[in-house]
């Protein structure tokens, strides 16, 4: 099928500095057709906005819908082992966490860190009437409106309201195209595949920068072109956007020490070039990472073990180096996937499409603890966790504790914040 | 559940109808004037294929408009036997073992087909396909299931729909993407029911969550033999009565697929993802109302769809022409087949993969994106330095990309206007001529001057517009 990331016509912009001066006038913003509310450039929202400066959010998307019940599993209520006969983790596959919830064995590393006061877990997250499309699930999550098809994400609307305020805000997604979480109506973010690729290697024989001539290309004013359904412009400004990025980046990223040694897997190779990023002097307001493959329909432990330990083990090096480097208390990661699984296993040792799942908010200054309840495994709606937190809750907590910017501007309402930061 | 003589009967008939129902499409419910005559050929070309290069197209704009389309779509009498000899350097027979390096050759062999191939559009369908029915790599992990789904789109590639919906039920490599050889009686699993229909047919609104249920239950049943084949065993399947889509019976999968194929908005839904893809995202609801009656009409005929849109006045519109963004399969197999150039396989495939497109693992079951979607801060880079791959016929023999003849003679921008016309038949405005000529001005030697120009003029915004 077709998916039209991109429906809007409008052209999405980095907002980098550099770019902003060498174009002059800033494009104009197109309106937000529905909710949120656009920010005004008060005091208040500046100085709450200012006292963001120096912090991250990082954010990891479980791609495929983690199994939250075998990532933190209700080892105490009797049905998981009925309701999971080959899935179910035995008491030396987990690492307990008090009497009544556990981690998955894998999950060594986030457990030291929640040991040690840095990691919150906010239990049984979703929303009312759940979707069980992956499709349709992740773009809830990524737009945070689950009654409304959105073309831009929660993340882009942040950036649409705060480069209104200040315009050198920047976000940085590393791995895979551009996510819809990143996607305002007239913002956009930098997107990194790969360190050593994201540069324009220059013409041969040819003296002066790399992308001299590049730049020209896409500076051309076309007079004929304007009938191309505003392609052209898009494509050039994509271009400048992307060579004023790989200059900020490359300066940024090259020659950066972590101060740990990372797993050896792409996921913990993305987690130290995000290190390398935070670090700099780019001080980007928003890191996204992905990790896939939680879609374990069949034969589900193997997969999914692996996983979260590739996540845990991830996010315990990155936290050490970021705490190694000073920057620990400036820095805050937040877990989500489309959604958790059925309670009940499939016949082919796997699951399929459930609700609610629990996220991780790690980070030195998390309030630790756990947050919400863990829903009943035999109180079920169509044969899925009943949620007890919103995942707006979540939103609102990180935009407002976090971000410095006021829910309603991005979320279109207020929803209760959990202290969690 | 292959084709049926029933099927085939009605299929060559309704092909003859063809004609009369592109016509329901009248010109004046389309946006847009029409295109100029000269822009029509190379419009068909790069959307019904991969470009071309300056014979082939002079060959199809002799033919004139109609006649190239009919030459594009009735493919099966056009010679192709050199390259279906062809095959990927892959284990070729069913084993549970992985070869290694088999993803970069199933690609590597696949880009080839596109660049080298004489049936453009039998190609491009095969991508269609391989996009719809999105299955990848990364969790089915056997070269050879890849490359026989892969040639079952092709086989299948203008064919009926309904053959196409029960082959890839059967299909090796979709039982292990899709759990279909886990779904057994007394053990459901959801996840082929659920994305045939969300996905592959009626798209997301006619089903619930019981339709979903019921439909794993029909489809119960499917293994894998010995040879990769899929095979049903009626002893793994759930005979009990369901209610799917309204419908009641003890269904298997052919009575669902039939359901599935004959419904509204599987119709609709598919007529919407090929005009998308051939022409202009999001027609109009007349437009896909035309277009669902065809296939209707038709009895499922994927070549009566896809001819009803090449030859529909959309198709030919100032709406259609230059409105989507290059895949990078487009970006890539387009060079590479209009310069005639040739460049390092594995190179080429690694580039498309950072380009967003790694062939025979699309991210997910719904495939890549298009559009702008294609378009970041990477991507962009990625494809700035593609070009650099590109070999001129002085470093390999077996390229037809000859440098220019700069320094006699002809003026510099009319040899370069020569060397890049392949990329963009119609010429690329002079704005960017201008930046082309300018920044290769000052290099004396033909072949970092031909390899530059070819590089800005990739880059150019209308060499990554289609």
């Amino acid at each position: 099928m077709v998916i039209e990331t991109t429906k809007s016509n409008t052209t999405r912009r980095l907002f980098l500095k550099q770019v902003a001066q060498s174009v002059g006038a800033m494009p104009s913003l197109a309106p937000l057709s529905l909710g949120p509310t656009v920010i005004e450039a008060t005091d208040a929202a500046s100085g709450l906005l200012a006292s963001a400066a120096n912090r991250t959010l990082v954010v990891i998307q479980l791609m495929g819908g983690n199994d939250g019940i075998n990532t933190l599993v209700p080892y105490s209520q009797q049905a998981y082992y009925q309701v999971r006969p080959t899935l179910g983790l035995k008491q030396s596959e987990i690492l307990p966490i008090d009497g009544d919830v556990a981690l998955n064995g894998n999950m060594g590393g986030i457990m030291g860190l929640y040991r040690n006061n840095n990691a919150a877990i906010v239990q049984g997250v979703s929303y009312p009437n759940p979707n069980r499309s992956h499709y349709e699930a992740t773009a809830i999550w990524e737009s945070a409106y689950p009654n409304t098809p959105l073309s831009n994400g929660w993340l882009g609307r942040y950036l649409d309201a705060s480069r209104k305020i200040d315009n050198s805000i920047t976000a940085v997604s590393l791995g895979d195209l551009l996510p819809m979480t990143l996607q305002g109506a007239s913002s956009s973010a930098i997107s990194v595949g790969s360190l050593q690729r994201f540069k324009v290697s220059p013409l041969t024989n040819k003296s002066g920068p790399a992308d001299s001539a590049f730049k020209d290309l896409d500076s051309v004013q076309c007079v004929s072109c304007a009938e191309y359904n505003s392609l052209v412009s898009q494509m050039t400004q994509q271009g400048l956007d992307a060579m004023t990025a790989s200059a900020i980046i490359t300066q940024a990223a090259s020659g950066y020490q972590a101060k740990v040694t990372y797993p050896n897997n792409d996921f913990a190779n993305r987690l130290k070039l995000a290190a390398g990023i935070i670090t700099s002097s780019l001080k980007p307001r928003i890191v996204y990472v992905t990790l896939g493959g939680f879609d374990t329909h069949a034969n589900q432990r193997a997969t999914q073990d692996k996983l979260l330990l590739t996540l845990s083990d991830g996010l315990a090096a990155f936290y050490n180096d970021l705490s190694s480097q000073g920057r620990a208390n400036d820095t805050l990661m937040m877990t989500f996937s489309e959604f958790g699984r059925r309670v009940k296993e499939n016949g082919s040792q796997g699951t399929d499409h459930g609700t609610a799942l629990p996220q991780f908010i790690i980070g030195g200054r998390v309030s630790p603890g756990l947050y919400g309840t863990y829903p009943s495994l035999t109180d079920l709606e169509q044969g899925d966790l009943k949620f007890n937190v919103d995942f707006r809750q979540v939103y609102g907590t990180v935009l407002e504790d976090w971000l410095g910017i006021d829910q309603t501007t991005v979320l279109g309402s207020k929803y209760n914040k959990l202290s969690v930061v | 559940m292959g084709a049926g003589v029933t099927a085939a009967t009605v299929y060559s008939l309704d092909v003859l109808k063809l004609v009369n129902l592109s016509s329901l499409l009248e010109p004046s419910q389309v946006q847009g004037t029409s295109i100029s005559s000269d822009t029509q050929v190379p419009h068909l070309l790069r959307r019904a294929g991969f470009g071309a290069s300056q014979s082939e197209l002079s060959s199809h704009e002799s033919l004139g408009f109609n006649s190239a389309v009919d030459k594009l779509v009735n493919y099966e009498s056009v010679d192709n036997s050199p390259l279906d000899s062809t095959q990927p350097n892959i284990l070729l027979e069913y084993s549970g073992k992985r070869t290694g390096g088999e993803l970069n050759n199933l690609a590597t062999w696949w880009l080839n087909r596109m660049v080298k191939t004489n049936r453009p559009l039998e190609e491009k369908m095969t991508l269609f396909w391989h996009n719809h029915f999105a299955t990848g790599y990364s969790k089915v992990q056997n070269g050879y299931l890849m490359y026989k789904q892969n040639e079952f789109f092709r086989t299948n590639a203008l064919g009926n729909f309904k053959d196409i919906l029960s082959g890839i039920t059967a299909d090796g490599a979709m039982l292990v993407w899709l759990d279909g050889n886990q779904n057994r009686k007394g053990n459901p699993n959801e996840n082929f029911a659920r994305e045939v229909m969300e996905v592959f047919s009626t798209g997301r609104g006619p089903y619930t969550e019981d339709d979903v249920k019921a439909g794993a239950l029909a489809f119960t049943g499917y293994k894998i033999d010995t040879n990769g084949n899929g095979v049903f065993d009626p002893n793994l399947h759930d005979g009990s009565v369901k209610t799917f889509l309204g419908h009641t019976g003890n269904f298997g999968p052919a009575d669902i697929i039939d359901i599935l194929v004959s419904h509204p908005s599987t119709a609709a839904n598919l007529s919407n993802e090929l005009f998308s893809f051939f022409a202009y995202p999001s027609p109009s609801p007349d437009t896909v109302k035309n277009l669902s009656q065809v296939y209707l009409d038709s009895g499922h005929s994927i070549k009566a769809l896809v001819q009803a849109i090449l030859t529909s006045p959309e198709f030919m519109s100032s709406q259609a022409y230059m409105s989507q963004i290059k895949s990078p399969a487009e970006f890539v197999a387009g060079s590479l087949r209009s310069l005639g150039a040739t460049a390092d396989p594995v190179k080429s495939v690694t580039s498309m993969s950072h380009m967003g497109q790694m062939l025979f693992d699309p991210p997910s079951v719904f495939g890549w994106p298009s559009g702008l979607g294609w378009i970041d801060t990477a991507s962009v880079l990625e494809r700035y330095n593609f070009p650099l791959l590109l070999q001129t016929s002085q470093e390999n023999p077996s390229s037809n990309l000859a440098p220019a003849a700069f320094g006699g003679s002809t003026p510099d921008s009319a040899a370069i206007d020569q060397l890049i016309r392949p990329l963009h038949s119609e010429g690329l405005p002079t704005e960017f001529m201008h930046v082309i000529e300018s920044s290769t001005a000052s290099l004396s030697d033909p072949v970092q001057k031909t390899k530059n120009a070819v590089r800005l003029a990739m880059a150019s915004p209308f060499y990554n517009i289609n």
